[in-house]
């Protein structure tokens, strides 16, 4: 290694003093360069010098210089004694223009310039060129070995300094090229560095966590909490961005509740990806994240409409089988009684245009005739009833109500149809006094005594037990007769709901008496409840109403 | 002039029946079931039967089917409010159906047809 005259390395750590600190702050190329001519000319104590620079063509070209004219920077543009992919290119020093044989084409121009001597020192990037700078006198110069020195060491920090600059310019680029991206993806998301700091996050992903989180503060996420599916809560340093960071590899198919600081909550779908340098290492990561709650929110409508829309069927089906059922029913229950009544009068006209009415049998007919009429009476107003009760057009007409004297009256009316039933009245208490609408508490009572006597046909007792409990009164009717299979209880209340046993005993009936009964005591704010052992083993039904009356409404 | 079962559960329909008939010079039984039919046919054999098809226990088609397979067939008339006692009447082999609720004259002259044919 040459030694340097002290004069001169004086000078030239003076001079790279100054430039590296003008490098460290410089904001352009420019500026470097203005510093990189200072500093030569400082330190080698030339007055002409200047910086060229390969372009995207490999071809050098002037990007600063002291004391040349546009003329010979025109005419030597361009000229490098090295090829743009020399490895380690090595200065070029030319003592005397006017003896140099490379340099015979441009000497005109030289000359000129009144260029008499010149150095080409390379500037290099890891020994690849990446332009050069150049020394210029006006007479003849022999280079010394300190003054090659210094040049050499400059060439190297300029192009230090240059391939500095660049990378910094070109992550800076990138920095601004992810911002642009993430910008213009349309859905929410974020950048944050290696350690899970965010970065930069764009408008969507503020939107979707309903904050801003603190550039560089903030951690994994923006959201102000998380939660899994379940609604467990997910700390931040879970969350998958984390997760991705730490493991290195994308996280995918999870999905997390972000609460807004509003408490709003959004289903997300995160797709945070690392980020990986050239040389593999791990410099942050990227995270998509998109909000599936509308998604969620429509498919969950679409689920309810199509369950709406399955009961819907469900009903309008039942409503068929149930249509269906009537007219079977109904068939049977009206076609005899009117085939009776037709038949009836026909039979009496006939009689009296004959003029030999049958006294038995004008009796016979006409008793039937009543008798029809009236059952075919009660048929229809059931089935009004039903069609009310259904429509929610019955309404009641509550008042003080004795229980124990309409009991008493209605089995009189039993009796007097007709009944051989023994009735066993039980009173179990004095105050039997409810509000209830008296003719609807009246039906109730008839249409349970009417069962106990039309299903007891060989004429058992009857045993009637009213009490009071706490709410209010409780009427027992038990009979001995066709009872029902216990599994057949709920079947009773049912519209047209007969038991098969009622059916075979051959006791008319349509099935609607049971059902207006209870609908009615439920309306009353009371129950219905009815029991057997079995078939053959008698049957229990169980009034209660209370006190109070129907519930206004 | 005839000899007639009537089976019919529904009384007053029975009762309607048998007057009619009876006043119209037949001779006219009745039962209130299948299973009662059955057992008068032991002692007698009258020239047609009239059968309800709906009743409790026995129903019309049983009683025909264990009547045919007692003795010799006797000619069948239905007497029904059912909406498929035509199906049934034909798959029975009955010479006519009545239909409830129906007229007196129609019954009279369909038991008339059944009875003279």
């Amino acid at each position: 290694v040459p030694v340097v005259t002290t004069s001169l390395a004086i000078g030239a750590l003076q001079a790279l003093h100054t430039f590296s600190r003008s490098v460290a702050i410089a904001r352009s190329l420019d500026e470097i360069f203005d510093a990189s001519l200072a500093c030569v000319a400082d330190s080698l104590r030339v007055e002409r010098s200047s910086i060229l620079l390969l372009d995207g063509a490999d071809v050098m070209r002037f990007r600063a210089w002291t004391g040349l004219s546009a003329e010979y920077r025109t005419a030597v543009e361009g000229h490098s004694p090295w090829a743009p992919d020399t490895l380690n290119p090595e200065s070029v020093l030319v003592p005397s223009t006017s003896s140099d044989l490379s340099l015979t084409e441009l000497r005109p121009v030289l000359d000129a310039e009144r260029v008499k001597s010149v150095a080409f020192i390379p500037l290099t990037t890891s020994g690849r060129l990446i332009g050069k700078f150049m020394l210029y006198y006006d007479a003849p110069h022999e280079f010394t070995d300190d003054e090659v020195l210094v040049a050499e060491v400059l060439g190297t920090h300029i192009g230090l300094a240059v391939d500095r600059y660049r990378s910094s310019e070109s992550a800076a680029l990138n920095e601004q090229r992810q911002r642009a991206l993430v910008d213009s993806m349309g859905v929410a998301a974020y950048v944050t560095d290696e350690a899970g700091v965010i970065t930069y996050f764009n408008e969507e992903a503020a939107a979707l966590w309903g904050r801003r989180p603190v550039v560089g503060r903030d951690l994994w996420c923006g959201s102000w909490a998380m939660f899994r599916p379940d609604g467990e809560l997910l700390p931040h340093d879970q969350c998958p961005m984390a997760i991705a960071l730490k493991e290195g590899r994308p996280i995918r198919d999870v999905e997390i509740v972000a609460e807004r600081p509003d408490g709003e909550r959004a289903h997300i779908l995160p797709f945070p990806t690392p980020l990986f340098d050239s040389t593999g290492r791990l410099i942050g990561a990227i995270n998509v994240m998109v909000d599936i709650t509308e998604r969620q929110r429509t498919e969950a409508e679409r689920h309810e409409l199509l369950k709406a829309e399955r009961a819907a069927r469900a009903q309008a089906e039942a409503a068929v089988r149930a249509r269906d059922q009537f007219l079977s029913i109904a068939s049977h229950e009206l076609r005899n009684p009117v085939a009776g009544l037709r038949g009836a009068a026909q039979l009496l006209q006939r009689m009296l245009r004959r003029g030999d009415p049958k006294p038995g049998q004008v009796e016979r007919y006409t008793d039937a005739l009543v008798e029809t009429s009236g059952r075919m009476a009660r048929l229809l107003d059931d089935l009004l009833d039903v069609a009310r009760l259904e429509s929610g057009q019955l309404s009641l007409h509550p008042e003080e109500t004795d229980v124990l004297a309409m009991l008493r009256s209605v089995i009189d009316e039993c009796r007097t149809q007709g009944a051989t039933q023994k009735f066993d009245l039980i009173a179990e208490t004095r105050s039997a006094t409810i509000l209830a609408d008296p003719l609807r508490l009246r039906q109730i009572v008839a249409n349970l005594l009417d069962n106990a006597v039309k299903y007891s046909p060989n004429a058992d007792e009857i045993c009637v037990t009213l009490r009071r409990n706490a709410q209010g009164l409780a009427l027992e009717v038990l009979d001995h007769g066709i009872g029902f299979p216990p599994e057949a209880t709920d079947q009773l209340f049912v519209p047209f709901g007969r038991t098969a046993n009622a059916r075979s005993a051959n006791v008319p009936g349509m099935g609607l008496g049971l059902h207006i009964s209870r609908e009615l005591a439920e309306m009353h704010g009371g129950t219905l409840r009815a029991s057997s052992p079995g078939e053959g083993l008698g049957a229990r039904m169980i009034l209660t109403l209370p006190t109070a009356g129907p519930n206004a409404n | 002039v005839a000899s007639i079962l009537v089976v019919e559960d529904e009384a007053l329909i029975r009762h309607l029946v048998v007057d009619t008939l009876t006043d119209e010079g037949h001779k006219v039984i009745a039962a209130p079931s299948g299973e009662d039919a059955l057992t008068q046919l032991e002692t007698q054999t009258p020239d047609l039967l009239i059968v309800d098809l709906r009743m409790p226990g026995m129903s019309g088609q049983e009683f025909v089917r264990r009547q045919r397979e007692r003795g010799d067939p006797i000619p069948v008339v239905v007497l029904s409010g059912s909406s498929e006692a035509k199906q049934v009447g034909r798959e029975l082999g009955a010479i006519a159906v009545v239909h409830k609720p129906f007229d007196l004259d129609e019954l009279i002259r369909i038991v008339g047809r059944a009875t003279n044919g």
